[in-house]
């Protein structure tokens, strides 16, 4: 095994996690590097270090002040949560029409609410009215009715023959399991923070451990790598880090960079 | 070939790694679970009591102050409590309770970055040498514990947030792979990654600690 794959293996290597026969490689280029050997050595302490933190004792009466927030009423559902819950429960049950009436109620509503908190200035301050003790909020508020139960399994774990996964878009990153599927996810909402933030991630993943980002990329569809590497060339240049990435990248002896390299510096398209 | 036998790094503590089908059989929260879904208030109540300690060690460590995890783990439990119904039992409940955790430690940085934000544009309008009138605290003074346990937090404190939920969910409270892509919504193999990152930049920073640890063995 070469030097820079065992390396980056140190880690689940400490854990026991690879497989038998990477576990066994790891270890036949562990007897021969003296770096690796020091390395693995300074990891375990690291991760004795971690593990030898105490537990730590919560604070006395934390319990007690959270039932008695509780019954103040503190955890009672608002209405967007009301909300989100019967579109949640529309979605589900594949209903999309009580789906999009949802969606278009919580618009409206919420135009309404902002709407009422512009004019609340002008308004005189509403007369406090001495309210009765909030009685302990009912722990679920359950949609009017029950969606059919929706199984979610990852993709490996669909058995051949068996009827095909339905995919919904909003469920993506809980159907699949590898990174290709929450690109798949971020593809659909490019906006997101999340998928903002999984970008950020494989750039400082390009800076930090070129060879590790390279395997991601080349674990992607290849339908998909190109749109992949274009949101990540864009990433890069908006933080000032094209240029370091290509360095980064072009360092490494693989013959898979200089194709990414290539698409890395291609001119960005106009819209993500 | 000295390493093949070589014993890996035991877990203390460490949860088990239950198969999917399996969570459910071996959930102990489960009937209490069912019992406050059809109403039961003592029932939330003594799912509380079962998981603060938990909840609380792993908000400390995220966020490296004892005060903000004591609130942080109130807005758990009341977000558990609103948004319960969102439990499936296809998972551990502790599983889903970490999940909310997490979400509340994330809320919780956000609203610190923004209250720093303001203070250090209020400090500007200040004379120098003039008391702030807020002062972020050290973990070495939040959290308590021995020197070396200070720095090892204050490194943990120094962590990207990416970086720091993966490693502390699974080197100090003991989780899968599994349970920890599940908890922070991400595929299995970038925990990994996220773990391997993260304990080579403690690594790097704590080298002189792990050289005393090694050579105490």
């Amino acid at each position: 095994m070469m030097h820079w794959r065992a390396r980056r293996r140190l880690s689940e290597y400490l854990d026991g996690s690879l497989s038998e026969r990477a576990q066994r490689a790891v270890a036949i280029h562990l007897d021969a590097c003296a770096q690796c050997r020091r390395e693995l050595a300074e990891l375990r302490a690291t991760v004795q270090l971690l593990r030898s933190l105490p537990e730590l004792e919560e604070p006395a009466f934390l319990a007690t002040r959270i039932e008695a927030r509780i019954e103040a009423g503190e955890a009672a559902p608002t209405w967007r949560d009301r909300v989100r819950d019967l579109a949640d429960a529309a979605l589900a049950s594949n209903w999309m029409p009580a789906a999009s009436a949802v969606a278009a109620l919580f618009v409206v509503a919420t135009a309404l609410q902002v709407q009422v908190n512009i004019q609340l200035p002008w308004a005189a301050a509403p007369p406090q009215v001495p309210q009765a003790p909030a009685a302990a909020p009912a722990p679920f508020s359950a949609p009017s009715f029950s969606p059919p139960p929706v199984t979610l399994v990852s993709r490996a774990e669909v058995p051949p023959g068996a009827t095909p996964v339905r995919e919904r878009r909003r469920f993506d990153h809980f159907v699949l399991q590898d990174a290709s599927g929450v690109w798949r996810a971020c593809a659909a909402r490019p906006r997101d923070a999340e998928c903002r933030s999984f970008r950020r991630q494989l750039v400082d993943l390009a800076l930090e451990d070129p060879p590790v980002f390279v395997n991601e990329v080349a674990a992607f569809p290849p339908a998909s790598q190109e749109r992949v590497l274009s949101a990540i060339s864009m990433e890069a240049a908006r933080a000032g880090h094209a240029e370091r990435v290509v360095v980064r990248l072009r360092g490494l002896r693989d013959p898979r960079v200089e194709g990414i390299v290539v698409r890395l510096e291609r001119p960005a398209p106009s819209r993500e | 070939m000295a390493f093949v036998t070589e014993p890996i790094l035991p877990r203390t503590g460490a949860t088990a790694a239950p198969a999917a089908a399996d969570a459910q059989a071996i959930d102990p929260d489960l009937s209490l679970v069912a019992r406050w879904r059809a109403g039961d208030v003592v029932a939330f109540s003594e799912l509380v009591r079962r998981h603060q300690r938990k909840v609380f060690g792993m908000l400390a460590r995220m966020l490296g102050d004892r005060d903000d995890a004591a609130d942080a783990t109130q807005e758990t439990f009341l977000n558990l409590h609103r948004h319960g119904h969102r439990f499936r039992s296809e998972s551990r409940f502790s599983t889903f309770v970490y999940r909310v955790a997490v979400n509340a430690a994330l809320n919780r940085k956000r609203s610190q970055t923004r209250r720093r934000a303001r203070t250090e544009e209020f400090a500007q309008g200040q004379q120098i040498g003039q008391a702030l009138p807020f002062t972020p605290r050290g973990p070495e003074d939040a959290i308590g514990g021995g020197e070396v346990q200070q720095r090892v937090q204050r490194c943990l404190a120094a962590l990207p947030e990416a970086l720091r939920a993966p490693v502390v969910l699974y080197d100090i409270e003991g989780l899968s792979y599994g349970e920890i892509a599940e908890i922070l919504q991400i595929a299995e193999g970038t925990v990994k990654s996220r773990i391997h990152r993260a304990r080579h930049a403690l690594r790097r920073e704590l080298a002189d600690l792990a050289r005393e640890v090694g050579a105490a063995e």
